[in-house]
C-alpha cells in the first residue's frame, strides 16, 4: 500500500498533533514525525503543511532570532488549530474504525 | 529542544550548502508573491543547516532537487503547481521557453524510468561505479588541459596533471553538492565533455603507444634504411680483394638490382661517429660522381689536400682456387642493365671493354696506392662488371 497517499490524508492531524503541547521549527515538526513512527514523511511536505495550516489561521507563528546565523521560525497551534485538531480526531477515529472493520479478516470478531 | 551534535560532514560547510539550497528554492517559487515565499520559507536556512550538519549526506541526496523540493512545497502548501502558475513573465528568457519544453520531456522521461522495477536497483549500481566516473572525468579534463599546455604526448607534467584532475574530481564528486542552477550546469558540462573526449582520449593513448615504438626504433640506433650494414654496424668503406688475395682499388660495386652499392653519399650524417677522415668519391671520366668505388679515399678534414687511398685492413689475403682473376668474358647483360648502360643495344653484347670506355676508368688512383699494382686495377675495373648507370 502506497503509504505516502495516506500520509498525505493525515498530515494536516499529524502536524497539529505534534506542535498540540510544544511549539516547533519547521525542521522540529519534522523530526517530531519520524520519531513518532511517520518515517517517510518528505521536509517540503511538512514546510508546506505548516505553511498552509497557518495560512488557515490553525497556527500562529513567530521567528526566534539567532545570535549566530539566520532566524528561526517556530509554528504554535492556536485556539482555531485546537478545533480543527480535534474535528480531524473525530474524523479519524470513525474513517479508521470503519477501515479496520472492513479490512478486519473474516472470523475476526474485532 | 536539545540538539544532538553531529558531526559535520567533511568539506561542507552546512551553513553554506543551506544557505544555497534554500536560495534555490526560492529561486523555484520567484513566481509566488513575496510574502507568500516568506510564508513557505522563512527560517528554512537554520533548519537546512541543522538537517546538513547531522549527516554527511549532501542535501541535494536527502531533499532531492530544489525544484522537486519547492513543487511538493507549493502542493502541500495548496498551492498550483509552478507549471500551472500564471507567471510566465518570471521564466523569460528565451533560453528557458525553448528548453522548458525538453526539460518537461526529460523529466517525464526520468519519472517514466524511476516507475520502472528495475531503477532502484540499476541507481544502486550505478552509485557504486560513480566514484570511478569521477576520477575517469578528472583524468579527462586534465588530458585536455595538459594537452592545451604540453601538446601531445607524454610528459611529467602531463602526468601529473592527470593525477591531480583525477583527485580534484573525486573530491569535487564526494562533498560537492551544489545546489545553484549554474553551479549544477557546470559540473553536468563538465561529465559531458568529459564523455565526449573519452573516445579521442581512447584513440590517443592507443596510438601514443605506437608513436613510443616508432620513437623507439629511430632514436635507439641509427636510421638503417640508408647506407651499406653488416652485422648491425653501418659498413662506411669497402676494401675488395682479387682472387689471388691483392687489394684492388677502383672497384664499382652493384647491388642485384643495379643499384651503386654507397656506403656513404657524402652526407655527414651517414658516417659512422668519430670518423677522423672525409671520405671522397671517384670521379668518372664525364665528371660524375661515383660512391661505390671502393676502397673510397679519404681526405683529411679540412686539409684540402689530395684523397689518399687508405691502408687495406690485411696486406694481401689468400688465393681463392678455381676463380681467376680478370675480367669476366663476355657478360649476358641483364635487361636492367641493358636498358641503364647501353643506349644502343647492339654494342653491349659485342666487346665488354667498349661500354667500358664511357665508364669509369680515372678513379685509380696508383701514386697513392700502398701496394703495385695499377694493371690489376686497371683490368678489373671497367668492363668486366656491367657497367652502372652512365647514362
Amino acid at each position: 500500500m502506497d503509504t505516502t497517499q495516506l500520509l498525505k490524508g493525515v498530515l494536516d492531524a499529524a502536524v497539529l498533533a505534534v506542535v498540540e503541547d510544544d511549539d516547533g521549527y519547521g525542521y522540529d515538526v519534522v523530526r517530531r514525525l519520524r520519531s513518532a513512527g511517520l518515517e517517510d514523511v518528505g521536509d517540503a511536505s511538512v514546510y508546506g503543511t505548516l505553511r498552509r495550516l497557518y495560512a488557515a489561521g490553525a497556527l500562529s507563528s513567530y521567528v526566534v532570532p539567532s545570535e549566530e546565523g539566520p532566524h528561526r521560525k517556530y509554528y504554535g497551534i492556536n485556539p482555531r488549530g485546537r478545533e480543527l485538531l480535534e474535528a480531524q480526531r473525530k474524523s479519524w477515529r470513525a474513517f479508521s474504525e470503519t477501515v479496520d472493520h472492513l479490512l478486519a479478516p473474516e472470523g475476526d470478531p474485532r | 529542544m536539545s540538539t544532538t551534535l553531529p558531526l559535520p560532514a567533511p568539506g561542507l560547510d552546512p551553513a553554506a550548502e543551506a544557505r544555497e539550497y534554500a536560495a534555490a528554492v526560492r529561486a523555484e517559487l520567484a513566481d509566488l508573491p513575496a510574502e507568500v515565499i516568506e510564508e513557505l520559507t522563512g527560517g528554512l536556512e537554520a533548519d537546512l543547516a541543522e538537517l546538513a550538519a547531522e549527516t554527511s549526506t549532501p542535501l541535494l541526496d536527502r531533499l532531492g532537487s530544489a525544484r522537486a523540493y519547492a513543487e511538493e512545497l507549493r502542493s502541500a502548501a495548496g498551492l498550483p503547481p509552478h507549471a500551472m502558475a500564471a507567471a510566465p513573465e518570471k521564466r523569460s528568457g528565451i533560453w528557458s521557453r525553448a528548453t522548458e519544453g525538453a526539460r518537461e520531456d526529460i523529466e517525464h522521461a526520468v519519472a517514466h524510468l524511476r516507475s520502472r522495477t528495475w531503477w532502484p536497483g540499476f541507481v544502486e549500481r550505478a552509485q557504486l561505479v560513480r566514484p570511478a566516473w569521477w576520477l575517469v572525468r578528472g583524468a579527462l579534463l586534465a588530458w585536455l588541459v595538459a594537452r592545451f599546455l604540453f601538446g601531445p604526448g607524454a610528459s611529467l607534467g602531463g602526468l601529473l596533471l592527470l593525477i591531480a584532475g583525477a583527485v580534484v574530481s573525486l573530491e569535487v564528486g564526494r562533498r560537492y553538492r551544489p545546489v545553484a542552477r549554474w553551479k549544477r550546469s557546470l559540473i553536468v558540462a563538465a561529465n559531458v565533455l568529459a564523455v565526449i573526449l573519452l573516445p579521442f582520449a581512447v584513440v590517443a593513448m592507443t596510438s601514443r603507444e605506437t608513436v613510443y615504438v616508432d620513437a623507439g626504433y629511430s632514436s635507439s640506433g641509427p636510421d638503417t634504411s640508408r647506407g651499406v650494414w653488416f652485422d648491425g654496424q653501418v659498413v662506411t668503406n669497402i676494401y675488395p680483394y682479387d682472387a689471388q688475395g691483392r687489394p684492388l682499388t677502383g672497384v664499382q660495386l652493384l647491388d642485384d638490382y643495379g643499384r651503386p652499392l654507397a656506403t656513404s653519399t657524402g652526407d655527414r650524417s651517414d658516417w659512422s661517429t668519430g670518423q677522423p677522415n672525409a671520405l671522397v668519391p671517384a670521379v668518372t671520366a664525364d665528371g660524375e660522381v661515383r660512391w661505390n668505388a671502393y676502397p673510397l679515399r679519404a681526405q683529411l678534414d679540412g686539409t684540402g689536400g689530395a684523397p689518399r687511398t687508405p691502408s687495406f685492413p690485411e696486406q694481401s689475403l689468400s688465393p681463392l682456387v678455381g676463380i681467376a682473376s680478370g675480367v669476366v668474358p663476355s657478360p649476358e647483360p641483364t635487361p636492367t642493365m641493358s636498358v641503364t648502360a647501353a643506349p644502343s643495344p647492339t654494342d653491349v653484347p659485342s666487346e665488354a671493354p667498349t661500354a667500358s670506355s664511357t665508364a669509369i676508368p680515372p678513379v685509380v688512383t696508383s701514386t697513392e696506392s700502398p701496394y703495385p699494382a695499377p694493371s690489376v686495377t686497371a683490368t678489373m675495373m671497367p668492363s668486366a662488371l656491367p657497367s652502372p648507370a652512365t647514362s
